[in-house]
């Protein structure tokens, strides 16, 4: 039995030396296919980020009135925070407000009004109520139940609709992003498919003649099929090795233009391969075997009717 | 040895390639088969080792009757009866010593046996000193000697020669015919496919002649008359 196997490893090492361009051209598509698959990967991973930085931008404001006692807007920072779909409640005093007006404006270098906030007797600026929601389905929940509460006594300023507009428009277009990324990433499964399987039925197509022999010879149908089988499995992890040798080197590439059109929040996309290396590569390597397979056992079995 | 009963090939309702073929080979004997192209010699090759159905009749080979050899059983058939044919058939990606020993890998010989067998033939055949060598490395009548050590490796009890020196000058057409014959005298059943007249006449075995897919002669100490 194991002389049986070492002589199934020896054969398909054997065929891939020395059908060595062959092999070089088998193991080049899939890289090339391979490659394609990772610029997508890479590309979701970013899309997703973008709409992740995008939802984390987004809060709901609620001014109060000048007249509003700071116990009552605590009283309904307290109540929003027992609603499960909000993810954190920041309550800004009037002080606090008028702290960081001043900040922002100094920051800005713009005398006039820096000078304008000097000359007021009284602080002009409201409290507030800044709430994040767990996800932009929340806005709306939480929106129902503030309008819901009768809030309308303390509560001065309803941007809320023109923000609920924009949560809107986000998730629209988050879902129809969703909708673009699955078409494409189903129209580039079936096109590497086909690439892999064409390529493997070529490299089997190029050898009919010797599996022909060898079936003359008294080869049994799963000696010849199980080194093909192995020599698909090879091309593919040595395929799999090449593309994280190349992939990791174009993400440190693209990592400094990703950071600067981010703004600054740089999203780490080494660090999101890192992270995820043996689920984005592992099921290549398994999708790879996979197809190598199916491919390999259609197109051999073409040739073994001898 | 090999017995053929009423064998008929028909490979569409109009082209017949056998019909009602009955030939008893004994153990031991050389036998020619000749006959011109498109005779049936080739098919009747293909029946023998499997490549192609009967449509009637019965082959029996041995004790074997192969007629009724399921898919799975045909490996064992072909390890049983050496073959050689005109184009080689050799494995161009592996050496001679690698083309023979293939023969023995496919059916799970031991390392042991291999090393001891494999140069064993090939020095039969004269060619050990050639053993690493790829086909493309070696002439015309030299791929042939590999085909036949690739055939005897398993010592089988017939030998199947599929025009061997079609594609071979006098010459070299003449040593095949020698190694040919010496396997013959140390016991193995050759049958010789041909229609090269000058081996036949030399020899003076017994020849079967097709014709149209019919056995028109079959005579000991034959010639080549057709």
């Amino acid at each position: 039995m194991i002389h049986k196997i070492a002589r199934i490893f020896k054969f398909a090492f054997q065929n891939i030396g020395r059908n060595i361009w062959l092999s070089m051209v088998t193991v080049s598509m899939m890289v090339v296919a391979l490659l394609a698959v990772n610029f997508f990967i890479l590309g979701n991973a970013v899309l997703t980020s973008l709409v992740q930085t995008v939802e984390e931008k987004v809060s709901m404001t609620l001014y109060f009135k000048q007249t509003a006692q700071s116990d009552d807007i605590l009283a309904v920072a307290e109540k929003l925070r027992t609603v499960p779909q909000v993810k954190d409640v920041e309550y800004v005093s009037k002080d606090a407000a008028l702290e960081r007006f001043k900040k922002k404006y100094a920051a800005e270098q713009n005398p006039l009004i820096e000078d304008s906030v000097r000359e007021l007797d009284v602080n002009p600026l409201s409290a507030s109520i800044v709430v994040r929601a767990r996800s932009l389905d929340a806005y709306p929940v939480i929106l129902e139940f503030i309008q819901s509460q009768q809030y309308d006594s303390i509560i001065e300023k309803k941007n809320i609709n023109d923000r609920s507009r924009l949560i809107e428009k986000l998730k629209t277009m988050k879902t129809n992003l969703v909708a673009v990324a699955l078409g494409v990433i189903i129209f580039f499964s079936l096109l590497i498919s086909l690439i892999i399987f064409n390529t493997i039925r070529i490299t089997i197509y190029s050898r009919r003649r010797e599996i022909g022999i060898m079936k003359l010879v008294g080869a049994t149908n799963s000696f010849i099929r199980t080194p093909l089988f192995l020599e698909g499995i090879f091309y593919g992890l040595f395929s799999i090795i090449l593309i994280i040798l190349f992939v990791f080197p174009i993400l440190s590439i693209v990592q400094t233009p990703l950071a600067r059109f981010f703004d600054g929040s740089a999203f780490d996309v080494i660090g999101y391969f890192n992270d995820h290396f043996f689920s984005i590569f592992g099921y290549q390597l398994l999708g790879l075997c996979g197809i190598t397979l199916v491919s390999s056992s259609i197109a051999i079995g073409r040739y073994l009717k001898v | 040895m090999i017995k053929l009963h009423n064998v008929s090939k028909t490979y569409s309702p109009d082209t017949v390639a056998l019909q009602d073929i009955d030939i008893h080979i004994r153990p031991g004997e050389f036998v020619f088969l000749i006959g011109q192209s498109g005779a049936g010699k080739s098919t009747l090759v293909k029946l023998l080792t499997s490549q192609e159905r009967v449509t009637n009749g019965r082959i029996v080979i041995g004790e074997w009757d192969i007629t009724t050899l399921k898919q799975r059983e045909i490996p064992n058939l072909r390890r049983q009866i050496g073959v050689v044919h005109q184009d080689f058939k050799l494995l161009e990606k592996k050496t001679v010593y690698e083309n023979v020993a293939f023969a023995l890998e496919v059916c799970g010989a031991s390392g042991k046996k291999i090393t001891q067998d494999v140069p064993q033939v090939l020095k039969i055949v004269g060619l050990d000193e050639k053993q690493d060598r790829y086909p493309t490395q070696l002439s015309g009548g030299e791929q042939q000697r590999v085909a036949i050590a690739r055939a005897l490796i398993h010592r089988p009890k017939v030998l199947l020669a599929d025009e061997p020196t079609g594609d071979l000058d006098t010459i070299t057409a003449k040593s095949i015919v020698e190694l040919l014959k010496r396997i013959n005298d140390i016991g193995t059943t050759v049958v010789f496919v041909t229609h090269n007249r000058e081996i036949v006449n030399t020899l003076r075995k017994r020849v079967i002649t097709l014709q149209n897919g019919v056995v028109i002669a079959d005579k000991e100490d034959g010639k080549y008359f057709i």
